[in-house]
């Protein structure tokens, strides 16, 4: 609430929707982008890109969560890329999350995290996205529309990607001994 | 009955499963090879979701600052990346010394500089404060009226900076802060703490508003509202001018982070024909105003020369103390999130806001040092 001489500032029909979108979706988007590129201040400004894009996007947008997961995945692509290297954008949310995943990292020095990124590295590249989504907070939908496995399958990749992620962790070493 | 399979329990622990839940969890209730993979796969859950999480601070979304970038963006080159997290903060910041900030009751120190307007400046630090319900009034007032309204019908509101914008400045330590603006006030720092390596500077910037009061009007009419804007105002700019000001950061060791920002007080300018009183009496008589609004805005005696701006008294808390001798405002997210605190000292405003860990008598103690 913004105002002048006690008058708020009113806001129109799309900053309403705009709003609502925002803060159901804010704390998605961020987590996604944090998994993806293991950087607070990152993830904070793609994030702020993001939903910056969403409000000045020209076509209406039905699904707001599939939307933004791929804008996330996409801008952060970019954000890695190096400013002269901004070639054709990959087709598909996997394979975006593949080149970000594989990409070197040398920003991020916490060995645990390390270890992670690791583990999710050695998963299956649709594993590894619907786990990555899932964890960030979209649901069955918007995964499954944004990654074109079906709805059906979503669960199912879930299910593995967990699995594998759990096994190669007892296997890499101690940490898990703590829980 | 017979046991349900992995993927079903992970449809429920997503809550997407497509079938008959309670029957789904009264079975996980009474079979125990099922309740106990039900449980191994919720720690799993929990396990991954901690892990990939490691080291991850979401910090509080902040709405209002991101449709301001939006819309900031909607009218500029849509090309350019827009500044890092840091930067955008205290560009709104900025913007919020001269719109929001906490309530500024005035005592008017009228200058007239020039024989066209007339300049309010801020002199005081005071708070008035909105419920949820007052918000819902207001919206509703203007949903009922015409659905959408945008402002842009009203008139133009554009932000003109007199340099390229705020600049960026590595420092060693707080006291360059002074090399920047000379009469920065800085706190001492005690233990746990340490000044952040960059400091921003902020140029004056004035926000220019015109409103059309034919416009206006017209939708007030349609509100049924009968006091309406006097047609003097109509396509007359208003200023609002901040002055040159400083911002930088203090980290916590353990976590966390305060920012500190000081400005001169930012002026408000108005056309010298438009009788000031008048057009608040008008505005205060509005239907839409909700009743506790304006009682607390009636209130305040030189309202003419105050840009009030309110706090959420359903999310926040409002306290007044005195901090470096001097009174100051304290709003406090009920859910601890983030502690702001705005006084005024030597002609200067300083708004400290403390987040991610830092605690509120963590900023009061070292607002106090500020000398």
């Amino acid at each position: 609430m913004v105002g002048i001489f006690g008058i708020p500032f009113i806001k129109s029909k799309k900053e309403k929707e705009f709003e609502l979108i925002y803060r159901q979706y804010y704390p998605v988007v961020y987590r996604q982008l944090y998994y993806l590129l293991a950087s607070n201040s990152s993830a904070e400004d793609i994030a702020q890109e993001v939903f910056i894009k969403l409000y000045n996007s020209k076509s209406s947008i039905e699904h707001p969560g599939a939307w933004l997961s791929r804008v996330a995945a996409n801008t952060a692509l970019n954000y890695i890329r190096s400013e002269g290297s901004r070639q054709q954008r990959a087709d598909s949310i996997i394979d975006d999350f593949e080149a970000i995943m594989s990409a070197e990292d040398e920003v991020c020095k916490n060995e645990q995290i390390q270890d992670v990124r690791r583990i999710l590295a050695q998963l299956p590249a649709s594993q590894r996205t619907c786990l990555l989504l899932k964890f960030s907070g979209y649901s069955y939908d918007d995964i499954s529309s944004v990654t074109g496995i079906p709805k059906s399958s979503v669960g199912q990749m879930i299910l593995r990607g967990k699995k594998k992620f759990m096994e190669l962790y007892s296997k890499e070493g101690d940490i898990y001994e703590v829980l | 009955m017979k046991c349900y399979e992995d993927l079903v329990l992970q449809q429920v622990l997503d809550g997407s499963y497509d079938g008959d839940l309670q029957e789904v969890m009264a079975h996980i209730e009474l079979c125990p090879i099922c309740k106990r993979n039900f449980e191994q796969m919720k720690r799993d859950e929990d396990f991954i979701s901690g892990a990939i999480s490691e080291g991850m601070q979401i910090p509080p979304a902040n709405f209002e600052h991101t449709l301001m970038l939006s819309k900031y963006q909607s009218k500029n080159d849509k090309g350019a990346r827009i500044m890092n997290s840091t930067y955008r903060k205290l560009a709104a910041g900025a913007a919020g010394l001269a719109i929001v900030g906490g309530l500024f009751a005035f005592e008017p120190v009228r200058a007239m500089a020039q024989d066209l307007l007339k300049v309010f400046r801020v002199e005081n630090v005071e708070t008035i404060s909105i419920s949820e319900s007052d918000i819902y009034q207001i919206d509703r007032a203007f949903s009922e009226g015409r659905g959408s309204i945008d402002m842009q019908d009203f008139g133009k509101v554009d932000v003109v900076s007199k340099d390229e914008g705020v600049t960026s400045e590595s420092i060693s330590s707080l006291e360059d802060v002074k090399g920047l603006l000379a009469n920065a006030k800085l706190p001492e720092l005690s233990e746990g703490f340490k000044a952040d390596s960059q400091a921003y500077m902020h140029p004056e910037m004035d926000i220019r508003f015109e409103l059309d009061s034919a416009k206006i009007n017209e939708f007030l009419e349609y509100l049924g509202e009968e006091a309406l804007l006097p047609d003097t105002v109509s396509h007359k700019p208003f200023y609002v001018h901040t002055e040159e000001g400083v911002s930088y950061s203090i980290l916590k060791e353990s976590g966390g982070r305060m920012s500190i920002a000081q400005t001169k007080a930012p002026s408000l300018e108005i056309p010298s024909d438009i009788d000031e009183k008048a057009l608040i009496k008008s505005m205060l008589s509005m239907k839409l105003i909700p009743e506790d609004l304006r009682k607390q805005l009636s209130a305040i005696d030189n309202l003419a020369t105050t840009i009030p701006v309110v706090y959420n008294k359903d999310k926040e808390t409002m306290e007044k103390m005195t901090v470096a001798g001097e009174k100051a405002v304290v709003i406090s997210a009920k859910d601890g999130s983030y502690t702001n605190m705005s006084f005024k000292k030597d002609g200067y405003l300083l708004f400290i806001s403390a987040f991610d860990g830092v605690t509120k008598q963590e900023l009061v103690d070292i607002a106090n040092t500020m000398e």
